[in-house]
């Protein structure tokens, strides 16, 4: 049974003047526990892929299904707590809340969830151990490097222990040596873990080290 | 989770100081403005001494008459203040009150002086002797004058505390002689200063009108009007009606007399409240309530809305720069009526803030300013409005600023919360509004 099914995906952006197919009939398996990259040149659709299955952007047309749940169906309030619950994303400009020290960010996936203060706090403590953050944990986000903001973002991803982690390019803002650090984080997730990883990226070495790649070209899926 | 709003409030400062400034300023002005209004109509409403007992006393200050052929209550009317006679027809002799006092409606201004002291022009009221038992002056030494010294007409005189210090630089001045217009007069009383805001009591020297040839002073047919008022002191606010229906059998009966005089006394719901006599404080109509309170309504909406219009739109200017974060928030699980409960607390917080800061300009200035505020043409002379602290401190008023806090916030915040909690989630986190 595949976690995440996707079959007659279209997306279609329309202004007054013009209209993009960013996505063309993309029918594509997602197993569980599987760490899947996606490829492709810039504008190929593959981020818009990725927020589709993220459930922060929505299909055209087509089906999606997450977990044996049919998303159309769902919603927004359900919708809300099933990314809470099931999803995780990693942004590639970490997309850190400035107003917020780290523990507060990796915290807040937590407060829409009916748990104690400690126990929040407890189990983002958990997570920044897991990503090697816990010496930061009062720290703004303009304090840290982006390799430290990009942990910071992995744990808050990771922190309500979803079963899926959506990358978008997590490594596009940083230099090699966190790059690495950041993919090492990612596979122990997955392997140690069992969580479904999504990654898109552009970096052929890093897609070589997961398990599956699909490649995109003009909204449509090549291989 | 709380602790996130102030959070977000102090990063907001910091970031964007002009902004947040002038969001709390203009909430804060216009609290102040609102409470302004508010409180201009409380001093005249409310208790304070020597006028504590304004709700169980009702007030006679004026009479309206026309001819007995005329029908038009609004047309060709005589109005003005009562004379002696007419007060004592309608007014004193109601059996309902426990009280019932003839005073001068206004103070005159008159000169004095004491021995080895140049003159002093102050606000002189004659009274009866009831009057004191009506209003609840502080007396810091002496008494005031009796029904024995007032129907003897005996020359005594109650004073304020500053015109006691300024004529004799202490208030232990009982049984000390000053004049009164070139009359002589013996201090029995001295009391606290008291507020022209106290309309009915106030003055800075009581005297007996029995002691003056003020009664004698009357104009219209037959003597209808002079320079008189009337204060009913009741057992208790719920004999209102009682005291009325006997006024009004007293006026049928009155009326009925100047029938062969051809004179009609017009009906302008008298005696009136307190509230009554407020918002209608001229002889020549009734309180019309209605009128009153869609007057303020109106007021007050457009003291709102125009800080909401204005805030609504900071409001926006504001989350176009956190809609980023907006879109995060709902990316990990966040509901939209949790956004907008969010944007909402937040604006609370900034109004509340400003509420505090508005309140505490309302106070300042109406305590400092209050020559500004409160002064009316016809009491320009008569001294520097004071407002005691038992008004300003009123737990009311309060309760009112925080009640309009809330409502300014939510009307200022809840288009623009609604419009972001409805961005679709990648555009919000593209900083997309739409």
């Amino acid at each position: 049974m595949s976690m995440i099914s996707l079959s007659g995906i279209h997306k279609i952006y329309r202004t007054k003047e013009v209209e993009t197919q960013a996505l063309e009939n993309v029918n594509l398996e997602i197993e569980k526990g599987e760490f899947l990259s996606v490829m492709g040149p810039s504008g190929c659709g593959k981020s818009t892929l990725l927020n589709i299955m993220g459930l922060i952007d929505t299909p055209t047309s087509g089906k999606l299904i997450i977990s044996n749940c049919v998303v159309k169906e769902m919603r927004d309030k359900e919708l809300a707590t099933f990314r809470n619950k099931m999803l995780g994303f990693i942004f590639q400009s970490f997309h850190l809340i400035q107003s917020l020290n780290v523990i507060d960010n990796v915290e807040m996936p937590l407060t829409y969830r009916r748990i104690s203060a400690s126990e929040r706090h407890r189990l983002a403590k958990e997570a920044l151990e897991k990503v090697g953050m816990s010496h930061r944990l009062h720290h703004r986000p303009n304090e840290l490097s982006g390799g430290q903001c990009q942990r910071v973002a992995i744990a808050r991803a990771i922190v309500g222990n979803p079963e899926i982690i959506l990358a978008d390019e997590p490594t596009g803002n940083l230099d090699s040596k966190m790059g690495n650090e950041v993919m090492d984080i990612l596979h122990r997730l997955n392997k140690e873990e069992g969580r479904t990883v999504v990654m898109v990226t552009h970096n052929e070495e890093q897609a070589k080290r997961t398990s599956r790649t699909v490649r995109f070209f003009d909204g449509r899926q090549i291989e | 989770m709380k602790n996130q709003y102030f959070k977000r409030v102090c990063h907001n400062l910091q970031q964007d100081p002009v902004v947040t400034l002038v969001s709390i300023l203009g909430t804060a002005l216009s609290i102040f403005l609102i409470m302004i209004v508010v409180l201009m109509k409380e001093v005249q409403i409310l208790p304070f001494s020597p006028e504590s007992n304004r709700n169980r006393i009702l007030h006679g200050d004026c009479i309206s008459y026309t001819n007995a052929n005329n029908h038009d209550d609004h047309q060709n009317l005589s109005c003005g203040m009562l004379s002696e006679t007419t007060a004592k027809k309608l007014y004193t002799s109601l059996k309902t009150p426990e009280a019932v006092s003839i005073f001068q409606s206004s103070p005159d201004q008159t000169l004095i002086s004491s021995y080895g002291t140049a003159l002093l022009s102050v606000d002189l009221k004659q009274t009866d002797d009831s009057f004191w038992h009506i209003f609840d002056f502080n007396f810091l030494s002496g008494k005031a004058y009796s029904k024995s010294d007032f129907n003897s007409a005996q020359k005594k005189a109650v004073i304020s505390e500053q015109i006691a210090r300024q004529l004799f630089g202490s208030i232990n001045v009982v049984g000390r002689k000053i004049t009164i217009n070139h009359s002589p007069y013996h201090i029995c009383g001295v009391v606290c200063e008291v507020s022209n805001l106290a309309e009915s009591a106030y003055s800075q020297i009581w005297i007996p009108y029995s002691t003056t040839d003020i009664a004698d002073d009357t104009w219209g047919a037959p003597e209808l009007s002079g320079s008189f008022s009337a204060a009913i002191l009741a057992y208790s606010k719920k004999d209102f009606p009682k005291i009325k229906a006997e006024f009004n059998t007293r006026s049928t009966a009155f009326n009925a007399k100047l029938k062969a005089e051809n004179i009609r006394i017009i009906d302008q719901e008298n005696p009136r409240t307190q509230f009554e006599k407020s918002i209608c404080p001229y002889s020549n109509g009734k309180p019309e309530r209605s009128k009153f309170y869609r007057q303020g309504a109106f007021i007050l909406f457009i003291l709102l809305l125009i800080p909401a219009i204005n805030l609504s739109s900071m409001t926006q200017s504001r989350l176009h720069r956190y809609m980023t974060e907006i879109g995060i928030r709902r990316a990990f699980g966040c509901h939209r009526s949790q956004i907008l409960k969010d944007i909402i607390i937040e604006n609370l917080i900034l109004s509340t803030v400003a509420g505090f800061v508005g309140l505490l300009l309302c106070l300042l200035f109406a305590y400092f300013g209050s020559d500004f505020i409160f002064t009316k043409n016809w009491i320009e002379d008569m001294g520097r409005p004071t407002v005691s602290l038992s008004v300003l401190l009123n737990p009311i008023l309060f309760l009112l600023a925080f009640l309009f806090c809330f409502v300014l916030n939510l009307m200022s915040s809840i288009i623009p919360a609604w419009q972001a909690s409805h961005v679709q989630i990648i555009n919000a986190i593209n900083g997309k509004i739409h």
